[in-house]
């Protein structure tokens, strides 16, 4: 699916990149919260791929939203 | 209590006194009782003048307010306030200053309520929104909610609400504002006397039946969830007042990555209540994000302000909140921004143009209508100015309340709202500022931020000063608030009359028809979404000439024409018309093939068969 999604500007600005990144980065914030809240202990390297997965995405969520501005609007 | 023990000198009460003391609150809410049913009972809505609802109130209401502010003032400076009182008080409060209009006006007013309510019709009715038809319907989430409610009780309408909403509403948000109150830092009784400021100055007319009222409620629920949620981690309290420029260094520490994460403020609940609390922040954050503008972007500021503020631990819940909301803008409210991005964008960082643009578009109309504005800009700048010496003069654990009343302001760096986003934003704030202003009259001694400026101890009489103090500043906000609340109530309230020409017209109107008004003052929108359409000659803000509402009206011709006692008073007053233009108007529009078809005692409907 990726590589569709990521075909075209066109693709890109399309609602279901959107909708993935969003749905991604929200899994994994609520995953980051839950660890948290219930005081699970992740190693320094699962800590960090995390919080790494969570930047990239809000980025990335980021950056189609201002190309589905600039597309489709 | 201790607060108020070093403020005020210790004085010996005599037992009668004492007793006559506990009795004050429970006479003042009777008495306040029998003067809002004689206020109710005496008031007659057909008398009204320009300046509003404040000229059809008699004594009875003004002195039912002083009553109210006595026993509030007097139960505050108690040894030991008594909440219940204090609550009882602070209801009957909200009854004069939201109840009172909602009582003597004969229908529900404001054009929007009966638009919004035209809205959850349409909801009801096809369980969709229509798409298109307008910039409301790409935030459905209140009208949803709203047509679901409606079926539960049977009905297919939600107009049985409109009325006695902002009432209902106001009283909705109490709960969320004591719990802000006790879990903010300040005392038990700045936090009941900033509750009262809060309701006395609120004036921003937003608690009629819209997604915003709503929106706000869910708003103090979020902040009164999380502070209640989550603690500063305790830290040494400064001996002595520091320096300005120490103070300011300190600002450095809000931005360090420790507090960020969330690592400088303790939950007091257990994993699994905080964990259902996340859950719950984050639903009302998906309910919000579907269902206002302006409202997500304002929790997610607040959020931000906590994290920074260490009243909250966990840092996912903003960057959750601000991704629902872009998201929803993104995918959900498309039909808004197609074609249309310069609005949402077209406003960015330009913050002063913003601000002079909200303020000045309202300083126009007759010298009774600026006079209004006027008052509400000076209130607002009262409550704001006041709240800043709150700020100085409070010791505290955390700067939370400040940045609370701060943060909304930045939504103004986004976007203007229509012109309407400075009224939001001081609406936003508006708690938060209230319970600074509270804490001017009795600032906290303790907590590790020490008060900018130097505590000073009243004198022998500061118990009865404090109170003096109190009821004058509570009965001066009331009155001024019922001034400029109902100051646009001349042309924005509507008689019964109203509502029965709009009816009548409803009935006989067909699908595809347009129903004319001189300007959107009318009890109209309610039925019909879509089908019928509505058309004003004037915008809200603009009073075109009488020969341009001619033209534009003859332009138009719309199958049937509504003139009505609101949309004569708005002509009179925004617009400087002369008394009776209306009729000059009925005539003219009979006299270019119009027909009077139906008349009621404060309007008329006019018909033409070759309208459209």
């Amino acid at each position: 699916m990726t590589p569709v999604l990521a075909a075209s500007a066109a693709a890109l600005a399309t609602a279901p990149a959107v909708l993935v990144t969003l749905v991604a980065a929200l899994l994994l914030l609520t995953l980051r919260a839950w660890t948290q809240i219930t005081g699970l202990v992740l190693t320094r390297h699962v800590t960090l791929l995390l919080d790494g997965a969570i930047g990239a995405l809000a980025i990335m969520f980021v950056a189609l939203v201002a190309v589905r501005f600039i597309t489709v609007g | 209590m201790a607060d108020l023990a070093l403020a005020l000198p210790t004085a010996r009460r005599t037992t009668a006194t004492a007793k006559v003391r506990e009795w004050v609150p429970a006479v003042c809410t009777a008495a306040a009782a029998v003067l809002w049913i004689v206020t109710v009972r005496r008031t007659d809505f057909a008398a009204m003048r320009p300046l509003g609802l404040v000229t059809i109130l008699g004594p009875s209401y003004f002195l039912g307010l002083a009553v109210i502010s006595v026993g509030l003032a007097v139960e505050l400076v108690r040894g030991r306030p008594r909440e219940a009182w204090l609550c009882t008080l602070v209801v009957a409060l909200v009854v004069y200053l939201f109840g009172t209009p909602c009582a003597v006006e004969p229908v529900a007013a404001l054009t929007s309520a009966w638009v919004h309510a035209g809205f959850v019709r349409y909801v009801f009715l096809h369980g969709n929104v229509l798409n298109g038809f307008t910039a409301e319907f790409s935030w459905p989430g209140t009208f949803s909610m709203f047509a679901l409610l409606v079926g539960f009780t049977g009905k297919t309408t939600a107009i049985p609400l409109l009325r006695w909403f902002p009432l209902g509403i106001e009283l909705a948000y109490l709960p969320a504002l004591v719990a802000i109150a006790r879990a903010s830092g300040v005392s038990k009784r700045v936090g009941w006397l900033g509750i009262a400021i809060f309701y006395g100055t609120d004036w921003i007319y937003q608690d009629y039946f819209s997604p915003q009222a709503v929106n706000f409620l869910m708003y103090l629920v979020v902040v009164a969830v999380v502070l209640t949620c989550w603690r500063p981690l305790a830290t040494a309290a400064a001996g002595t007042a520091p320096a300005l420029r120490a103070r300011f260094g300190s600002l450095r520490d809000a931005v360090r990555p420790r507090r960020l994460l969330g690592y400088e403020s303790v939950a007091v609940w257990s994993p699994g209540t905080v964990l259902a609390t996340f859950f719950v922040v984050v639903l009302i954050s998906l309910a919000t994000a579907m269902s206002h503008q302006l409202t997500p972007y304002a929790i997610v500021l607040a959020l931000v302000a906590c994290l920074v503020t260490r009243r909250l631990g966990r840092p996912e819940l903003p960057a959750i909140a601000f991704l629902l909301a872009v998201g929803w803008l993104s995918l959900g409210a498309s039909n808004y921004w197609l074609g249309h991005l310069s609005q949402i964008f077209g406003n960015i960082f330009q913050i002063g143009s913003t601000l002079s643009g909200n303020v000045s578009s309202r300083v126009t109309g007759s010298a009774s209508h600026r006079l209004v504005v006027d008052a509400r800009i000076l209130l607002t700048l009262a409550l704001f100015g006041l709240a800043a010496v709150g700020a100085v003069r409070r010791a505290t654990a955390s700067r939370t309340l400040e940045l609370l009343t701060v943060a909304p302001f930045l939504v103004l760096a986004g976007q203007s709202y229509g012109g309407e986003g400075l009224l939001r934003v001081a609406l936003l704030s508006g708690p938060f500022a209230s319970l600074l202003v509270a804490s001017a009259v009795m600032p906290r001694r303790t907590g590790a931020i020490r008060p900018i400026v130097r505590p000073f101890r009243l004198g022998r009489h500061g118990r009865a000063l404090l109170a003096l103090a109190i009821t004058v500043g509570l009965l001066g906000a009331a009155t001024t608030m019922t001034v400029v609340r109902g100051g646009n109530d001349y042309y924005e309230s509507f008689a019964a009359g109203e509502l029965d020409a709009v009816n009548l017209t409803y009935l006989h109107v067909h699908a595809g028809q347009t129903v004319g008004l001189v300007a959107p003052y009318a009890p109209i929108g309610q039925w019909a979404v879509g089908s019928v359409r509505a058309y004003a000659v004037a915008g809200a803000g603009t009073v075109p000439t009488l020969r341009q509402m001619r033209r534009n009206l003859l332009h138009v011709r719309p199958s049937y024409v509504i003139l009505s006692r609101a949309q004569g008073n708005w002509g009179e007053v925004l617009g400087g018309l002369p008394t009776g233009w209306q009729h000059q108007l009925a005539l003219f529009l009979v006299a270019n093939g119009y027909v009077v078809f139906g008349r009621t005692p404060t309007a008329v409907v006019l018909y033409t068969a070759h309208g459209f």
